[in-house]
């Protein structure tokens, strides 16, 4: 039996990267398909309908602390509700980090705030050395403040299918910013023009649909959200955001729910979760409202820790959410939420994780000046 | 409304009657039926009786399910078409697979496309060796040793 290329194809676009590496050794033709940018895209897109697994990012390996200079990912697959979740080794690298971008079209940018920038896709092993941004190379700041920088963002152009990475941080002068964007077809940094505003510290930027997100506030402490077009690169706040004020930046949370962008607000027992509806008005909807004192002990952290990030919407009717304190601060749990029982199940409890994202495995790799 | 039916010819002449709606699942019929409006019989040149059976088969299915609670949208009418596909799938051997693929993508049925490719692709190529997916396919290698050495070199991590 011979099935055309066409057919072969779309046979492949159904299977997980691994092997596709792997069937590249088929035969010429089922190599130079695999390879295309077509291809490449049409996988990306098909897994993107599919639900998605997990990064966990991790200093240790079984609980074991190794080097400061090793990190270890492993993707965490939750399968569907019959199925018992599945951890698996990924990619060990040395590399000193401080924080991870979340993820975009299965790539991930890991980095340290003064020393080095690495983007990798960890299901094909590619990896790619990015500049320092001039934040970086300005180590006076550190010496002198002792804070750290704001979190980088890593987002996507969908108009031209380009990926930028996006640094907004605090200037010297009060409640202004600066911004610089890398550029992986040119390979280097530029400033972009950012509005005033004060920035809220420790919350990574969420992509949504082609921007970048920040919680950010003006005089008064009412938290706002700041929105980076990656193609126009234009910011513009998005209006009357539900949350409340910013006195205590550990009870709300930005996150991105089948590609909507979200916000988490945790007030003990209620944690309630909004999403913005961009076909009506740009208005917030209240998505969801759960009751966190009826899930079982033990799986959630209480009212006296930090909320909990929701991470993904599970077969439409379950919420997977993850906490990375836990009951006593020390132990992670991903806790998957019932809508229609409202009841609450433990989907996996991880030993030791320091970062956590939804990820899409994928082909895509970046090379200079080309998409792919 | 009164229920229409239509008649389909496999290749090999064999002759099915199905309602309107277990037809239209396929998107290129209703082509066939505006082009060859005189004729009431619309020929399939490219399937064969059984496995035009066996598309009907599954199109039934699918319609009788679509029709049952207005939509077909209810998760427990879900969860039992996918057990039935399942079965479905699994009774067939390799050559009926790919000759349903085949169909499928002639008569342009999106669910039972999506079906057939993703059986393919889960049963009969993921898990396998470079050698097994050669032969289900009939795939000649077209590398040389030294050029398949190198390949496999390169991507060595996907074998462990």
């Amino acid at each position: 039996m011979r099935v055309h290329q066409d057919l072969v194809e779309e046979i492949l676009e159904r299977l997980p990267v691994k092997s596709l590496h792997r069937f590249k050794v088929v035969s010429k033709t089922w190599n130079s398909s695999i390879e295309s940018q077509y291809f490449m895209k049409k996988h990306m897109i098909r897994r993107q309908l599919q639900e998605p697994d997990f990064l966990l990012v991790d200093d240790q390996v079984a609980g074991e602390r190794m080097d400061d200079e090793d990190m270890t990912i492993r993707t965490l697959v939750l399968g569907s509700s019959d199925h018992e979740a599945e951890l698996e080794s990924t990619l060990q690298l040395q590399f000193t980090f401080n924080d991870v971008t979340r993820s975009c079209d299965g790539l991930v940018c890991i980095y340290h705030f003064r020393r080095s920038i690495l983007m990798v896709n960890p299901s094909t092993k590619w990896m790619r050395e990015v500049p320092l941004a001039s934040l970086q190379r300005r180590t006076f700041r550190w010496r002198n403040s002792g804070d750290e920088p704001n979190l980088l963002g890593f987002g996507k152009d969908i108009c031209t299918d380009t990926y930028k990475l996006v640094w907004l941080y605090a200037s010297m002068e009060h409640l202004h910013t600066t911004c610089e964007v890398f550029d992986f077809v040119i390979n280097s940094w530029r400033y972009v023009e950012s509005p005033p505003y004060g920035l809220i510290d420790d919350h990574k930027p969420t992509y949504v649909d082609g921007s970048l997100h920040w919680f950010v506030c003006k005089e008064s402490s009412e938290v706002r959200i700041l929105s980076f077009d990656c193609h126009t690169e234009i910011f513009q706040e998005i209006a009357e955001c539900p949350l409340g004020d910013q006195e205590n930046e550990t009870r709300f949370i930005m996150c991105n729910l089948n590609n909507r962008l979200c916000v988490s607000e945790k007030k003990w027992p209620t944690q309630d979760i909004w999403t913005l509806n961009c076909s009506d008005m740009m208005k917030w909807e209240k998505m969801y409202s759960l009751d966190l004192s009826s899930c079982p002990d033990g799986w959630l952290a209480d009212g006296e820790w930090p909320i909990a990030c929701p991470l993904a919407i599970l077969n439409n009717k379950k919420l997977l959410i993850y906490d990375e304190h836990g009951p006593d601060g020390y132990n992670p749990n991903f806790v998957i939420y019932d809508m229609e029982t409202r009841s609450y199940s433990l989907g996996f409890a991880a030993e030791s994780v320091i970062f956590v994202t939804p990820y899409f495995q994928s082909l895509i790799s970046i090379s200079k000046g080309l998409w792919v | 409304m009164s229920k229409k039916n239509i008649v389909l010819k496999s290749s090999n002449g064999i002759i099915f009657e199905v309602e309107e709606a277990v037809a239209l699942q396929s998107e290129t019929i209703p082509y066939m039926i505006e082009d060859d409006c005189a004729n009431d019989t619309i020929p399939l040149a490219n399937v064969t009786g059984d496995i035009l059976a066996l598309v009907i088969e599954y199109c039934k299915k699918h319609v009788v399910v679509a029709d049952g609670d207005g939509g077909g949208s209810s998760s427990s009418s879900q969860e039992d078409l996918k057990n039935w596909d399942a079965q479905f799938m699994n009774d067939l051997d390799q050559s009926k697979i790919f000759n349903l693929l085949l169909a499928a993508d002639f008569l342009n049925i999106k669910t039972l496309f999506d079906l057939t490719c993703q059986f393919v692709a889960d049963t009969m190529i993921k898990g396998k060796s470079v050698e097994e997916v050669r032969r289900t396919l009939n795939i000649e290698k077209d590398y040389t040793s030294e050029e398949e050495a190198k390949a496999r070199q390169e991507n060595e991590w996907a074998f462990k």
